[in-house]
């Protein structure tokens, strides 16, 4: 190399802001997946239905905001709009239960049932992500979150 | 094109290629790509007085395969152990022995057989803390199934117009206790049948005459919860989990990523004894077994005194001890379901010494203390 070429890169900087560029992107990129493919997958409701016995008896989109009753099931099934959601009401042969739906936080909650014993769906957590459900055994109504993934395992 | 541009490009291209291989990239646990696994979930109420829940991580295409399973072998299974170890049940061996008279010998089914010598060797582990034969306290206590009927009606001459505010009389509750020991029976298999000879201990109490009766519902939720993820395994449905009534699951694999637990495992969330409906314990576990018990569930309290299902074989009545509720994991979730009853009648400090000692399985306890309660376990999760 001339003399005057060694120079020259004595006095550049060791890099530009240029190339640090590729790199950066790379290390963004690599966060991004770690994000998506190494965090666990918890993915929030997009809505939910209404199992009673085997039989689905109501289904409900947040997005679209519309409750869908299976025929049969209309004089079982009420929604009532209230703060800021839904309280909904349902009357089978083997009891009464009610929930309610939040929109705004996209849950869902047992908050009543008429069930002899100590009413343990009531005392359930709300459901909100994929998969979630809450079981009133007595009166075999089941509400599961919609989603690709099933409920992780509740012991109690 | 300058070497510096051309280093630039390289990066980048490198970068895509990274890009494309992880966005590429597959799901695998134990060997299987599970990558497009979708879920699915079966639930009956038809038996143990409960939800019957199987959920299973499967090929799409194996979906129908799945559903034929639930409908035929899972859901036979289910009636079949239920109607053996049930005490209603038409044709059950448990109904059989609770009618027998005292002294007799039956046959009963391999299934009965086998849930009765898990049931005599957690007994004698336990010193009797699990004591399956006590159900006729349970009757006189108020837990027995015709007592979750909404139209409950007084029958039996020791019933009460309000069990729930009237305790039982002294008189009944040590008769029965009196017909409480289960190493009087006799549990044995002879040319391949398998017979049961009932204790010859008899008590009158007004006039009617008593004898030993059993009570396997919490063993046979667990022997069947077993038994599905057997089958599951069986047909090759090797992810998911079976779940009898949330106290007893047995657990395949998982197939997505879940919680702080590790690939495969799954994050089992062990209930708050106090109905504030959160938790207090995250298990993490594959291809194991589990079992819960306690207090905070089925109860009712009279004077500040709470009486729940779970009876105590040295006194006949509900148990008092510190342990409001008790978990165990390990490979069968029909012993788990035994000794979580016995660790909250043992209460805490027995329970932990020997809990601690159970080869192969582990414990969580939530341990009543004024301030509400605190948690004792050997198992791997975090207390929450």
């Amino acid at each position: 190399m001339k003399k005057k070429g060694i120079e020259d890169v004595k006095n550049s900087k060791y890099f530009s802001v240029r190339d640090i560029i590729p790199y950066a992107i790379v290390l963004v990129v690599a966060a991004v997946l770690m994000l998506v493919f190494l965090l666990p997958e918890k993915e929030k409701m997009n809505g939910f239905y209404v199992e009673y016995g085997e039989n689905v008896i109501l289904t409900y989109g947040f997005s679209s905001d519309e409750f869908t009753v299976t025929d049969g099931f209309e004089n079982n099934v009420e929604v009532k709009e209230e703060n800021g959601g839904y309280t909904v009401e349902i009357n089978t042969g083997d009891g009464f239960n009610a929930f309610f739906v939040d929109k705004e936080k996209r849950t869902v909650k047992m908050i009543d049932s008429d069930c002899s014993f100590t009413r343990d769906c009531t005392y359930m957590p709300a459901i909100e992500e994929s998969g979630d459900s809450i079981i009133c055994v007595p009166h075999k109504l089941k509400i599961i979150a919609d989603g690709s993934g099933l409920s992780s395992p509740v012991t109690g | 094109m300058t070497q510096k541009r051309l280093k630039a490009m390289i990066a980048i291209a490198l970068s895509a290629v990274l890009v494309a291989t992880l966005c590429g990239c597959s799901l695998v646990v134990d060997g299987v790509d599970v990558t497009d696994y979708t879920a699915a979930q079966y639930t009956t109420y038809d038996y143990f007085n409960t939800n019957s829940t199987v959920s299973c991580y499967l090929p799409a295409e194996r979906a129908e395969e799945l559903k034929e399973l639930w409908e035929g072998e899972i859901k036979e299974s289910l009636k079949k152990v239920e109607g053996l170890l049930s005490q209603d049940g038409e044709n059950s061996d448990i109904r059989a022995f609770n009618e027998a008279a005292a002294g007799e010998i039956l046959t009963v089914d391999a299934i009965t057989y086998e849930a009765l010598i898990l049931a005599k060797q957690v007994y004698k582990e336990t010193d009797g803390a699990f004591n399956p034969a006590l159900a006729l306290s349970v009757d006189l206590w108020g837990f027995s199934p015709r007592f979750s009927e909404k139209d409950y009606i007084p029958e039996k001459p020791y019933d009460r117009e309000d069990y729930k505010k009237e305790l039982p009389s002294e008189e009944y509750v040590d008769a029965f206790l009196s017909l409480s020991d289960f190493s009087e029976t006799v549990i044995y298999e002879k040319d391949g049948t398998y017979y049961v000879k009932k204790s010859a201990s008899t008590v009158v109490v007004d006039g009617e005459t008593y004898t030993q009766t059993l009570d396997l519902s919490g063993i046979g939720k667990g022997y069947c919860a077993d038994l599905i993820a057997d089958i599951m395994r069986e047909h090759g449905f090797d992810f998911g989990y079976v779940d009898i009534g949330g106290s007893s699951i047995s657990l395949l694999k998982n197939a997505r990523r879940e919680g702080q637990a590790e690939l495969g495992e799954w994050e089992v969330s062990v209930l708050a004894p106090d109905k504030s409906g959160g938790y207090y314990f995250k298990a993490y576990l594959k291809d194991s077994s589990l079992s819960t018990s306690g207090s905070y569930q089925q109860y009712y309290e009279i004077d500040g005194v709470r009486y729940s299902h779970i009876i105590d074989g040295k006194t006949g009545a509900p148990y008092q001890s510190d342990v409001l509720t008790a978990s165990v994991y390990g490979k069968s979730a029909a012993l788990a379901d035994a000794y979580s009853t016995a660790l909250c009648v043992m209460g805490s400090e027995k329970a932990s010494e020997f809990a601690a000692s159970l080869k192969g399985y582990t414990y969580t306890m939530a341990v009543g203390v004024e301030s509400g309660y605190r948690v004792l376990t050997n198992a791997d999760g975090r207390t929450v």
